[in-house]
């Protein structure tokens, strides 16, 4: 196994010459920080000369030497708890998950992910983990399982008729103080090109604009925000003067200006809508691969990040460029903003996303966490480099109180994407690998970060293999 | 650790959430789902659905969300207010105020429309958090039917909650502006009435229409 760890917040490191050697490194804990690392390595009494460039230090054979234990756990009726171990030793390693001192059959992963749990699953459970040196067992730890939770309940508001009111909602809604909603649509009304739709206090459903196309822009698929003067604004994937997407401007009764036309060299495609920053300003993203292909010259770009004000005042920040990149290439999601006014986002890695929100090339060396001050200054927070903790995250990332960064990967990790998190400190960690056993995958959306410590997200399908289902709302406690 | 929640069905309730949710004012969750005819793999078809989940141990809440459809006489009318809360529930339609017997699902549908069912209909509902009711929804009929008598002279008939008043007005040619006459003003102490038209015997034609009071 390799890995190319980027660590916290500061410049990139590469850490790769250490692969096939000596760390593993569990899913609760995937990216170290150096010292974490010299800290480990200490605790194994070995001298190791950490500094890159120094050739790895092999570890002589003996077993190998658990560094995070499986951790006790409480899961309620359906719930998908997750253990995981970290050992370090001498590569390769095999790991054998027990139950009640028998081994499962098939459990041979680095984590046990267990599928919508029932009583008989309560117990104890242990690793067995073994390198070229021998072998050590972890401590056990204990599944405690409780009643099933009460359920949420589910109202339908709206179902969309695919004529003039709409049809393919790809994007979040928005709510006004007033309590009305506002979303759009990608496809429908009356010209097909989609629409803006409101639904007022009392449930009340208006279609606000249907997009014509062309110079007026068409096909929204990102989320509107309103801005401090009481205006919509949005993206279109498609129209404008060589059809490469607009920004717009949609007044509360309707009325729709055009305030950008995206030609390629500045961006095109834009799949998310905008962010309201602190200066009062738009910032978005376009998904984009821009090679001349719109009739317009300019440099080959595969997607960007701007900055618009409401008067139309246009700034290209940082254009990915359309060959391999290490800050990633094509981002498909919203930006946030954080308190310390850096916008992160994520580069989905998709090589061709155009036609269709739903990307269907993905390059998996491609696909990072940025963040980008408002100068255009690019660093990169997580870099997805070999897949194993989830690849493609097409959406943006959602942030909690306490500074931690939560987002999806629609591909990579166990076999159908993952819910990760970055701390403050640069440590990621994925929270959940989808298996496509009842917890639903791929996740297409990001998360929401409620008050109360939980995050909500939606699979679009129950799995690439099983379509069991047409997708889940999960709660990821 | 992940929970499931919510898992859509595709029947009516949307399929394939592309979309982050949000928090309403009110606490509950909202989405989209984007589901949409032709998607590869699926059997199903659709154009998407906006939804709200409501929390475990919220309190029912009611919104009429879709206009109410009258039917023509002798049609049929489903009556569903949109239910906020959490499951499990138990229901009570009640009509003009009174319970109607084994009426305990969410949705009432009214068969052979008529004047004795219109009135006002409310759905009470509970659960382990609380109960509510539904605001009443007024469920008019306003018919036109000739007499049994020899003359066959026009006969109205209203219908609506108790206490309602109308104000019935005539017109002989709808082309001519402001041509509305009033035949008589009604209070519907039972819920209905019945206006008689001798009147109208000599019209070839004669529209009516209801105007209700306050």
């Amino acid at each position: 196994m390799t890995h190319a760890y980027h660590l916290g917040m500061g410049p990139r490191r590469e850490l790769s010459g250490r692969r096939k050697t000596w760390l593993l490194v569990g899913p609760l804990l995937m990216t170290i920080r150096a010292e974490n690392m010299l800290r480990r390595i200490h605790l194994v009494r070995l001298a190791l000369a950490l500094t890159l460039g120094v050739p790895p230090m092999v570890f002589a054979q003996s077993s190998p030497v658990i560094t995070l234990q499986p951790l006790n756990l409480t899961a309620a009726i359906g719930d998908y708890p997750l253990f995981s171990v970290s050992a370090a030793g001498a590569a390769p390693f095999s790991w054998q998950w027990r139950f009640n001192e028998v081994n499962i059959t098939g459990a041979t992963n680095f984590f046990l992910q267990l599928s919508a749990v029932g009583t008989n699953q309560a117990g104890i459970y242990s690793v067995v983990v073994a390198d070229n040196g021998g072998s050590v067992t972890s401590v056990t730890a204990s599944l405690t399982i409780t009643p099933a939770p009460l359920p949420w309940g589910f109202a339908l508001i709206h179902l969309f008729s695919g004529g003039i009111d709409g049809a393919a909602p790809y994007s979040s809604l928005l709510q006004t103080p007033d309590g009305s909603f506002y979303g759009v649509t990608y496809r429908g009304g009356a010209s097909g090109n989609g629409t803006v739709f409101k639904i007022d206090s009392a449930g009340k459903f208006f279609v606000l604009h249907a997009f014509t196309g062309g110079l007026h822009g068409g096909s929204p698929a990102g989320s509107l925000i309103q801005a401090t003067d009481g205006n919509f604004y949005g993206t279109t994937i498609y129209g404008g003067s060589v059809n490469g997407g607009t920004v717009f401007r949609l007044t509360p009764s309707g009325d729709l200006l055009t305030l950008h036309d995206l030609t390629g060299p500045d961006g095109s495609y834009p799949e998310s809508g905008l962010t309201l920053g602190f200066d009062g300003a738009l910032y978005g993203t376009t998904g984009g691969i821009f090679f001349g292909n719109l009739g317009v010259t300019g440099e080959p770009i595969a997607g960007s990040v701007f900055r618009i004000t409401i008067d139309d005042s246009f700034k290209n920040l940082y254009s990915f460029p359309l060959y391999p990149d290490p800050n990633g290439l094509t981002p498909l999601g919203n930006l946030i903003q954080m308190p310390d006014g850096r916008f992160l986002g994520t580069a989905s890695g998709v090589q061709d996303p155009i036609d269709s929100p739903r990307p269907f090339t993905i390059g998996i060396e491609d696909a990072s966490v940025f963040a980008i001050t408002t100068n255009g200054l690019i660093t990169i927070l997580y870099s997805f480099s070999d897949g194993h903790y989830g690849t493609t995250p097409e959406t943006g990332l959602t942030s909690d109180v306490a500074g931690n960064v939560y987002g999806t990967t629609s591909h990579g990790g166990l076999i159908d994407g993952t819910v990760f998190k970055i701390d403050p400190t640069g440590i990621f960690t994925v929270l959940h690998q989808f298996t496509s056993n009842g917890d639903g995958g791929p996740p297409e959306s990001g998360l929401l970060a409620t008050a109360d410590g939980n995050l909500y997200g939606t699979t679009s399908e129950a799995g690439l293999i099983t379509y069991t289902s047409y997708g889940y709302t999960f709660d990821l406690i | 650790m992940l929970r499931v929640i919510y898992s859509f069905t595709g029947n009516n309730d949307g399929f394939q959430p592309a979309a982050s949710l949000i928090q309403g004012m009110d606490g509950n969750l909202y989405g989209t789902t984007a589901g949409h005819g032709g998607e590869p793999g699926s059997d199903r078809s659709g154009f998407g659905s906006v939804f709200a989940l409501i929390p475990p141990g919220s309190a029912p809440a009611f919104r009429w969300l879709n206009p109410i459809k009258y039917p023509e006489p002798n049609g049929t009318l489903a009556l569903a207010p949109v239910v906020f809360a959490s499951p499990p529930l138990s229901y009570q339609w009640m009509f003009n105020g009174v319970p109607i017997s084994y009426a305990t699902n969410a949705v009432l549908t009214l068969t052979n429309f008529s004047p004795d069912v219109a009135g006002g209909y409310s759905l009470f509902a509970s659960n382990y958090a609380g109960v509510a009711t539904s605001t009443v929804a007024r469920v008019p009929y306003f018919g036109l039917n000739l007499s049994a008598a020899a003359t066959n002279f026009p006969l109205l008939t209203i219908g609506d909650v108790p206490g309602s008043r109308y104000q019935i007005d005539y017109s002989t040619n709808l082309a001519v502006p402001n041509s509305w006459n009033t035949l008589a003003s009604v209070a519907l102490t039972n819920g209905q009435a019945y206006i008689a038209d001798p009147a109208g015997v000599a019209s070839i034609v004669r529209f009516y229409r209801a105007v209700p009071l306050p």
